[in-house]
């Protein structure tokens, strides 16, 4: 591990039942950096972003964050980084103020007027019920609760899932102009493949239940000589599932 | 601190208005339904309340975990414990406050508030809450952690497989539940915390799973499943091991387990054994005598006992000589339609003199436990009675209103169904000195009542061959009568009840010719029992008007007066059997319990032993101890000791329980 790793994935495997997900994946994430996990739908990508927080247990190998094993140190560990889900998992019966004061009592980082602020720039009001929430708020909702904390280290797995184009844009805006603030290591899964070229320091492609690529996406591009979408396509084309 | 009421706060502000609305509610309902005419108790409909608050926070919080939502607690730096701990302070603050609404709601609602009182609550309502919240929790969180499954490979292996194991687990599921129910079923079914302590122990382990699920399986379903099934599992395992082990220890005790002996002791023919029912030390202590009253055979020489694994009132029943014995051995009640279908035999069991143990030839119409239909008839209530004939070959069973005879050589033989007649045969004390008669009829009686309602006693021969009957001799009778038979059949003793303050009567039936002899007419609480040498004793404690006179007549074969002997000392005066040739148990305490010999021909009291009686056996045929035999030497202190009285003037020797217990 390099002394800059902030996330280290160490030979992870993950099964379910007798079905091979992933299978001895190792990558390492660079403090301050951006990481895309790209593949296919049903690639094992959410299944390695759960196992990067400690929300799931790898059967084999283990997930060091900050130096630690993340399943074994999951509540401390996770004091210092957020997570932005597919969708969105708050509680739909609860209202937004609910929901980022539960927030407030977890995080001693926790920034509120910065929240409030993000809130009322996304037109979230903090009486609305999170289940009456469009998905793009609820996507942009989540990302302020995710950022409110302000994490040295940030998860998102596929958040631009299901968003129009202005809501995606909106999305990569506000999420580009908070990593310049702050320097945040971000690890993101995404379909999204022109939205990520522009933000991501590295890229991983998960295919076939392996990482078949990790390198870096300046120099991935110079040497192939082709955009991320072409190099995407052309290792994963014929393998995974039908979105 | 500040985590845990974070945690509980969702769950209130989820939840709470709901649940506190709902309490106002049912606030409402004991004024309404007084109002309706009926009586709804506040207790209830505040346990009902709590259920419904544990039902809704336990479901709530296991669907949490649908979907992989958990992840709003999991992502977050938040322990499982404290996320536990959280939920569980939520369900306390809803239940509170659904309390308090209800009380509040009460309180405008009804004018009666003697029940507006914190003490309405009890430990029942804190276990509604909780026994809610924890299955619902496992409920809610399994159905979470089913949800859309990763298919497997092998399906055709899984085809084949999932039935078998669930074949496995529904079959050991069966056996263990049937062997708990086995148990309480024979001795606690007057106890309820068996089953209480086996209901909270399920309900604990759900809870426990659940824990476990949620703090190792975090948002993987199959996690959560594997670990509410694994403990789960492991639980079963434990539950098993007990309701194994508890099934031996209890259902099995051996003599050392003997703490008293109850009333039903009987001897053997000889008079060398006697079966002793008794109260052990396990079981439950309800003092009913209808359970848990295990049934030794006892050693009078040597004083060893050993158990008859029979159940309860199905057994032993002895022929008139006691060589023949047959009982229904007890197997799991539960098991037993099973146990049939497969092809098992009748729990009835026949030991003859040789002292093989053989199934009892079963009529296909008595209700043996063939079907599951049979068991709703419960423990012990198969057969009324069987009567061995004394070569052990015919057997007659009574059981409802049917008396049907079975041999060993040539199966079933007749029945006589008087199922549908009111004055048939009734069940037990009519017949309960039915005996076969040299010829192999079976020599009983019955009462009889016309359309008037007059009521007689008909004693009738019965051919078991063809089950036709035979008029012997038929009296008049008002009101219930013992019958007593000699050692041949051919005489019967009649005493009848003193009830409303009526006199009651002795007569001697001679049934060789029929003729009846009133011995004593309109006298008080009589007792009369016919001794060895064919004499007949009776007694009296006075007669309506002329109360606590007692006197003891020795009568002879034939009913002729031959001693009037007075009875001056104690209360009461009720006879026993013949201990010593010629010398004859009684009770004759004041305040106290006494046992006096008194000898028939001094007439005379020549012993008197205070706290002790003879023991007795209730409305069942069998063998006639011989005086003077052991058996007929047994007495039973107050206390369920059982003692042998080696000589009259002997100090009585104790059998059981054995000084070592």
């Amino acid at each position: 591990m390099t002394d800059e790793a902030l996330v280290r994935v160490e030979s992870v495997s993950v099964r379910y039942n007798k079905q091979l997900v992933i299978d001895q994946v190792s990558l390492e994430v660079a403090r301050g950096s951006v990481y895309a996990l790209l593949g296919r739908n049903g690639a094992g990508k959410s299944s390695l972003m759960r196992c990067l927080l400690g929300l799931q247990k790898p059967t084999t190998g283990r997930v060091l964050i900050f130096g630690q094993d993340v399943w074994m140190h999951r509540a401390r560990l996770l004091a210092r980084a957020a997570y932005v889900p597919e969708t969105s998992d708050a509680p739909g019966q609860l209202r937004v103020r609910d929901v980022v004061a539960f927030h407030q009592s977890m995080y001693p980082t926790w920034d509120q007027g910065a929240v409030k602020a993000r809130l009322g720039r996304v037109g979230v009001g903090e009486a609305t019920m999170v289940s009456a929430l469009s998905k793009g708020q609820r996507a942009l909702f989540t990302l302020a609760l995710a950022l409110g904390s302000k994490p040295e280290l940030l998860v998102l797995d596929d958040p631009t899932l299901g968003l129009d184009v202005v809501a995606r844009n909106d999305f990569f805006s506000d999420f580009i102009g908070e990593l310049a603030d702050r320097g945040t290591t971000v690890v993101l899964t995404t379909h999204d493949l022109a939205g990520v070229e522009g933000i991501a320091d590295r890229v991983g492609i998960l295919q076939g239940s392996r990482l078949a690529l990790d390198e870096d996406v300046e120099r991935m591009k110079i040497d192939r000589g082709q955009s991320l979408e072409q190099i995407f396509t052309d290792l994963t084309r014929g393998s995974g599932r039908a979105s | 601190m500040r985590r845990i009421l974070a945690v509980a706060l969702l769950d209130i502000r989820r939840l709470g208005f709901g649940l506190a609305s709902g309490a106002l509610v049912a606030g409402l309902v004991p004024t309404l339904s007084s109002g309706l005419g009926a009586k709804a108790e506040v207790g209830a409909v505040v346990a009902m309340v709590f259920f419904v608050v544990g039902a809704a926070a336990g479901g709530t919080f296991g669907n949490d975990f649908s979907d992989g939502k958990s992840s709003f607690f999991f992502a977050r730096p938040l322990p499982a414990g404290v996320l536990i701990a959280g939920r569980f302070a939520a369900l306390l603050a809803l239940a509170a406050a659904a309390f308090f609404s209800f009380m509040a709601s009460f309180w405008i609602s009804s004018s009666d508030r003697s029940e507006w009182t914190l003490a309405v609550l009890t430990q029942a309502h804190a276990e509604a809450l909780l026994i809610a919240w924890a299955v619902s929790l496992f409920v809610a969180l399994a159905a979470a952690a089913r949800g859309r499954g990763v298919r497997a490979e092998g399906g055709l292996r899984l085809m084949v497989m999932i039935p078998v194991r669930l074949g496995l687990s529904m079959g050991a599921f069966l056996l263990i539940f049937g062997l708990f129910a086995d148990l309480v079923l024979r001795a606690y079914s007057y106890d309820l915390r068996p089953i209480r302590y086996f209901g909270l122990s399920w309900v604990a382990a759900s809870f426990v799973a659940s824990c476990v699920a949620i703090a190792l399986g975090r948002t993987e379903r199959l996690r959560i499943s594997r670990f509410q099934g694994r403990v789960m599992a492991a639980h079963f395992a434990l539950v098993s091991v007990v309701v194994v082990a508890a099934w031996l220890y209890v259902l099995h005790p051996g003599p050392e387990a003997i703490r008293s002996v109850d009333h039903q002791t009987w001897g053997s023919s000889d008079g060398r054994s006697a079966y002793v029912s008794t109260k052990v030390d396990r079981g439950d202590d309800s003092s009913d005598g209808l359970t848990f009253r295990p049934v030794f055979i006892l050693d009078i020489a040597s004083g060893q006992a050993r158990r008859l694994n029979s159940d309860a009132f199905q057994g032993p029943w002895l022929s008139a000589d006691g060589d023949t014995v047959v009982w229904s051995e007890a197997t799991p009640f539960f098991f037993r339609p099973l146990w049939r279908r497969l092809g098992g035999t009748t729990t009835f069991r026949v030991k003859g003199p040789s002292g093989e143990v053989t199934p009892l030839p079963m009529p296909s119409k008595v209700p043996d436990y063939t079907s599951i239909r049979d068991l709703s008839r419960g423990l012990g209530q198969s057969v009324n009675w069987v009567l061995p004939s004394p070569e052990g070959d015919v057997f007659a069973i009574q059981w409802d209103r049917h008396l049907t005879f079975t041999s060993r050589s040539r199966g079933e033989l007749s029945e006589i169904d008087e199922s549908k007649n009111r004055s048939g045969l009734s069940r037990g004390i009519n017949l309960h000195e039915a005996v076969f008669l040299p010829s192999g009829e079976l020599r009983a009686a019955r009462v009889i009542r016309n359309a008037a309602g007059a009521q007689s006693l008909t004693f009738i021969d019965i051919d078991p061959k063809s089950g036709s009957m035979k008029v012997v001799v038929s009296i008049p009778v008002d009101g219930p009568v013992r019958v007593q038979f000699d050692g041949k059949a051919e005489r019967a003793l009649l005493t009848s009840v003193t009830w409303a303050g009526r006199g009651a009567f002795v007569s001697l039936v001679n049934l060789s010719g029929g003729q009846t002899r009133v011995l004593l007419k309109d006298v008080l609480f009589p007792s009369a029992t016919f001794l060895a040498d064919g004499r007949i004793v009776a007694a009296t404690m006075g007669a309506p008007g002329s109360w606590n006179r007692r006197t003891l007549q020795v009568l002879s074969p034939s009913g002729e007066t031959l001693l009037d002997i007075p009875i001056a000392e104690g209360l009461t005066l009720r006879l026993g059997r013949e201990m010593f040739p010629g010398v004859l148990g009684a009770s004759t305490g004041s305040y106290t319990q006494e046992l006096s010999l008194i000898d028939v021909a001094a007439g005379a009291i020549v012993r008197r032993l205070p706290n002790m009686e003879t023991p007795w056996r209730w409305f069942l045929p069998g063998p006639t101890t011989p005086p003077g035999s052991p058996a007929a030497r047994l007495l039973l202190s107050k206390d369920g000791r059982l003692y042998e009285l080696p000589s009259i003037n002997a100090e009585p020797r104790l059998l059981l329980p054995s000084e070592r217990n």
